[in-house]
């Protein structure tokens, strides 16, 4: 499987949790279960768990479409952000050398101020960084990136905005939970470490191409009252670290004496001194860079990348949405929800509704309880119902029972037929087809009346009235009416 | 006939709740329920899976619908006690294509397959004849089955009903389809293995799942919760302001900044929603509606937040005055507005007697202009709003059974025992990352966790809203 940078994964992640935020949660934990299934190592930590997931996705989605993916887009301007600043630092240290130790054989190149340009302004910054690191102000470190060649570079590219660097420049500037500003803290003081390392290999470069093409001559002056024996001892000090490694680049009492010389003489005090010997400062100046300004920066490369490493790894696992793709992957899918699309369900026709019942005179009426629905006759009369003569249908009456009291009711010829039932049951086709058998043998025009009783006498629930109304629409039957009773 | 797993048919009389007790038990909002009779005439298959291995499978069933006309059928064919099954299995050959026995047919089908059989009856309404031959037919089949009395109103008659369903059923069970507790369900699933001893593991297997699974839920959502917050209160908007003395712009920026605030939070909402499988879920919460109490009320504040006082005892007023003092120093360009940002800010500012409600600054622009940031909103009160607000809804979801199809009714009264029930330490606790949250600090993953741990022991603790005896 292809490896990608830490960065271009977080980014890529990030990325599609987003896109997943489109995407159904079934969808979701299918698709991680099966990746955790086949490759996660539960106990691995988050991090790998996590790469390893991207890498799968874009495997997927790589399939579908040939682009390259913001986090490898994210990369690589990291990585033309890192080139430029490898030139400028590079270029920046030639050029200062150049101007530092510009020597136009009249006035030696004081060694004082190369120190203090080529190393010590270096040193003095790395101090700052180390402080503020340890201290952790990010508030003061924030402003000091005003100066920090890598936010500037950063700042710059941000506004230029092009497509490749608009992962990045989301990266650097979204506001999240998941500690991006620190991210972003690491990913500059990182960045500068690049350009701080090219600057010293181009101070060294600068030096070497001076010493080789042209003749140095160095040496250093005060307007002060100093002793020349401490500032021996000074240098000397300073040469500590190389003393035993690089005898030669240890200055001596002798040549620290020889190279003092004085404006008002406009010369070295002994000028017969050979031009040689006060060249062989160089090998000195060559060793501060290399020990105080290359090596230190190298390992603060090292150590930045670590800590950038860990806040991009940080950044990946408390990313919002991130937790839960290590969940999907590690759980169990469980499912409980039907299978396939619902079906089950009936269109029903939409039937004419059934008409009202004219209220008038009293209707003489044959009445059946159906399933022991009670009748009550006070009721059936103030409804304009007029009860005859009471019979007993369904429940635990037989189906010939049913069909004898069918005939036995058409045989009186009635002027009207109610059948009480009770409203807190649903209209079963068990019923309708009672009802229909029942209109066969009546005539047409008998008013077949259903009259829904409740439990204990209350009111017929709108729900249960319509759902009655419904059910015996489907007969389509003019002279059949619902009534609550 | 493949491996031996548990199925189970939900049987019964038309409208008794059947769809609505396979609904909560599959945490299926998609099964059709409906007041109107005959709305199921297939029968649709709920399995159990774990990671594709099915444990047990639901057949959501039509209801009864002419009964007595199969059973009149059944007993011209049978000859003795013995053929009962037989004669049952040619009913459902000889009907199967006709209409007239379509519901009893599709109902038996699983049955005589093996399923078991859950008999649903409703308990709020008397007992009848017409359940007797419903009843008998499944006895008929000889499969192993259960009664369930569902209650779909107020009134109980379960005393009734105890008599009749003994004759046909040796286990009776009181389960309630849309107001069972994640409990309750887990413990009529185990029962389930009464019906037969081959059940008894798969069963117990697909518990187990079950509540694993209902704790990730838990742990999920509230992780959802706890990073939603945390972006809440870290959330600002900035907008370019051609003079800064606009006031138009400046209430526009404020009110787009509350927009986006509910926005983040109806994101939130949806997402533990869709933990618990609810996906179009229709919710009704006092505070987002424009008219109604929205976030900014002094009502809401009072339910959800700190009294003054407790902000007080809490040992954070102080804190944040310092901060503040702090925010200004380090900022010189920054400038305060706080007053007259539009009535909404005003009226909540009001209550706490706070300018700074939603801190607005605007920053001179190097190019000349000026910008305009809205938020974060500095307000103490402020997380606990949300907090208690989040909280309240998970329980409430968490609680609900997806065979309830109304509208989730958030009710913020119950929701000031929350944030005033937890310990003053906790309190404090969560107040620091809170306001770590609100000055941009990076919240870290240890707080993160223990966010999600005080919000998950928080909807564990409160009393579930259906503990009453259940047993018949
Ligand atoms: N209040 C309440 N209503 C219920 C309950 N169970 C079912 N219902 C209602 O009863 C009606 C019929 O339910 P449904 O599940 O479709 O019954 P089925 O025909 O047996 O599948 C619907 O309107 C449901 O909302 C319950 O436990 N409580
Ligand atoms: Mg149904």
């Amino acid at each position: 499987m292809q490896k990608h940078s830490l960065l271009a994964d977080l980014v890529d992640i990030r990325d599609q949790i987003a896109r997943d935020r489109e995407t159904s949660r079934e969808q979701l934990q299918h698709r991680d279960r099966k990746i955790g299934l086949e490759y996660d190592r539960p106990l691995s930590a988050g991090v790998t768990r996590l790469r390893c997931w991207i890498n799968v996705i874009r495997k997927q989605e790589g399939l579908s479409s040939s682009q390259v993916s913001s986090g490898i887009k994210a990369q690589q301007s990291i990585n033309i952000v890192v080139t430029l600043l490898w030139l400028l630092g590079a270029i920046c240290g030639w050029i200062l050398t150049q101007t530092v130790l510009f020597y136009d054989g009249n006035q030696p190149v004081n060694i004082i101020s190369a120190l203090l340009v080529l190393v010590c302004t270096q040193l003095f910054t790395l101090l700052l960084l180390l402080v503020f690191s340890l201290l952790g102000l990010p508030g003061v470190l924030r402003s000091l990136s005003v100066f920090n060649p890598a936010a500037l570079l950063l700042g710059l590219l941000k506004r230029i905005n092009s497509d490749r660097l608009e992962a990045i420049s989301k990266l650097i500037s979204s506001t999240d939970i998941t500690g991006t500003a620190a991210l972003r803290q690491r990913l500059i003081v990182y960045l500068a470490q690049h350009f701080t390392v090219a600057l010293n290999l181009g101070i060294i470069a600068a030096l070497l191409y001076l010493v080789a093409v042209s003749d140095l001559a160095f040496g250093w002056n005060t307007t002060l009252d100093v002793d020349t024996h401490s500032v021996a001892r000074w240098l000397k000090g300073i040469s500590w670290p190389w003393h035993s490694l690089v005898p030669a680049a240890v200055p001596d009492i002798q040549l620290v004496e020889t190279s003092r010389y004085y404006r008002l003489q406009g010369q070295l005090r002994n000028g017969d001194w050979q031009a040689a010997q006060l060249g062989s400062w160089w090998i000195y100046i060559l060793m501060c860079v290399l020990v105080y300004g290359l090596l230190p920066r190298i390992l603060a490369l090292i150590i930045s990348g670590v800590q950038y490493d860990r806040a991009v790894s940080g950044a990946m696992t408390s990313a919002s949405g991130a937790n839960q793709i290590l969940a999907r992957m590690s759980s169990p899918l469980v499912s409980t929800i039907a299978e396939g699309e619902d079906d089950s369900a009936i269109t029903r026709n939409v039937r004419p509704p059934l008409t009202k019942r004219q209220s008038g005179r009293d209707l003489p009426c044959l009445v059946i309880e159906w399933s022991e629905a009670h009748s009550n006759t006070d009721k059936m009369t103030a409804v304009g119902i007029e009860p005859l003569q009471i019979f007993s249908a369904g429940g635990h009456q037989t189906l010939a029972e049913d069909r004898n009291i069918v005939v036995h009711i058409s045989s009186h010829n009635p002027q009207g037929v109610a059948v009480v039932v009770k409203s807190w049951e649903p209209p079963m086709l068990e019923f309708l087809d009672f009802l229909r058998n029942l209109r066969q043998r009546l005539d047409k025009a008998c008013p077949l009346i259903v009259l829904l009783t409740t439990i204990s006498g209350e009111q017929v629930e709108g729900h249960q009235l319509e759902s009655w109304e419904a059910g015996l629409a489907d007969l389509s039957d003019p002279a059949l009416y619902v009534e609550p009773l | 006939m493949e491996a031996q797993i548990p199925v189970f048919a939900i049987v019964g009389h038309p409208n008794k709740g059947k769809s609505s007790i396979v609904s909560t038990l599959a945490q299926d909002s998609s099964v059709s329920i409906s007041p109107l009779s005959g709305t199921t005439v297939h029968c649709r298959t709920y399995p159990m899976q774990v990671d594709g291995k099915e444990l047990y499978r639901l057949v959501d069933t039509p209801g009864f619908q002419r009964a007595r006309a199969a059973m009149d059928w059944m007993q011209r064919h049978s000859t003795s006690a013995s053929d009962h099954v037989e004669v049952v299995r040619n009913f459902v050959e000889k009907q199967r294509n006709h209409q007239h026995f379509i519901s009893e047919c599709e109902l038996l089908t699983p049955i005589l397959a093996g399923a078991g059989i859950l008999y649903v009856i409703d308990g709020s309404i008397p007992y009848g004849p017409e359940y007797d031959a419903e009843m008998e037919i499944l006895r008929w089949t000889g499969q192993p089955s259960m009664a369930l009395i569902n209650q779909i109103g107020k009134a109980e008659f379960f005393e009734q009903w105890q008599q009749p369903l003994s004759q046909y059923f040796k286990i009776v069970r009181v389960f309630n389809a849309q107001t069972a507790s994640f409990d309750r369900q887990i413990q009529l699933l185990t029962g389930f293995s009464e019906l037969s001893d081959d059940w008894h593991q798969p069963l117990q297997q697909a518990a187990d799942q079950l509540q694993a699974q209902r704790r990730q839920r838990m742990n999920l959502s509230a992780r959802c919760i706890t990073e939603g917050l945390v972006n809440m209160l870290q959330a600002s908007e900035t907008s370019n302001l051609g003079n800064k003395d606009d006031q138009m712009e400046i209430d526009k920026a404020a009110e787009e900044f509350q927009q986006k605030l509910i926005r983040m939070e109806n994101r939130m909402r949806s997402e533990v929603e869709s933990y618990f499988n609810y996906h179009r879920l229709e919710r009704e919460e006092a505070a987002l509606g424009i008219a109604s109490e929205d976030l900014f009320s002094e009502r809401t504040w009072k339910i959800f937040g700190l009294s003054r006082d407790q902000l007080v005892t809490t040992g954070m007023i102080g804190g944040a005055a310092g901060g503040s003092l702090l925010d200004l120093g380090s900022g010189g360009l920054t400038m305060f507005l706080g007053s007259g940002l539009g009535a909404i800010i005003g009226g909540a500012s009001a209550w706490f007697g706070a300018k700074k409600l939603i801190g607005t600054r605007i920053l001179g622009l190097p190019m000349g202009g000026h910008q305009l940031v809205v938020g974060p909103i500095t307000n103490l009160n402020f997380p606990w709003v949300l907090f208690g607000r989040a909280v309240t809804h998970l329980q409430l979801v968490s609680q609900r059974t997806h065979a309830m199809r109304d509208q989730l009714q958030i009710i913020h009264s119950t929701g000031s025992d929350i944030v005033s029930g937890i310990p003053s330490a906790q309190r404090r606790e969560i107040q620091r990352i809170f306001t770590g949250a609100a000055k941009g600090h990076a919240v870290k993953e240890e707080e993160l966790s223990r966010l999600v741990e005080v919000i998950v022991s928080l909807v564990a603790k409160n009393p579930d809203s259906s503990k009453r005896d259940e047993s018949p």
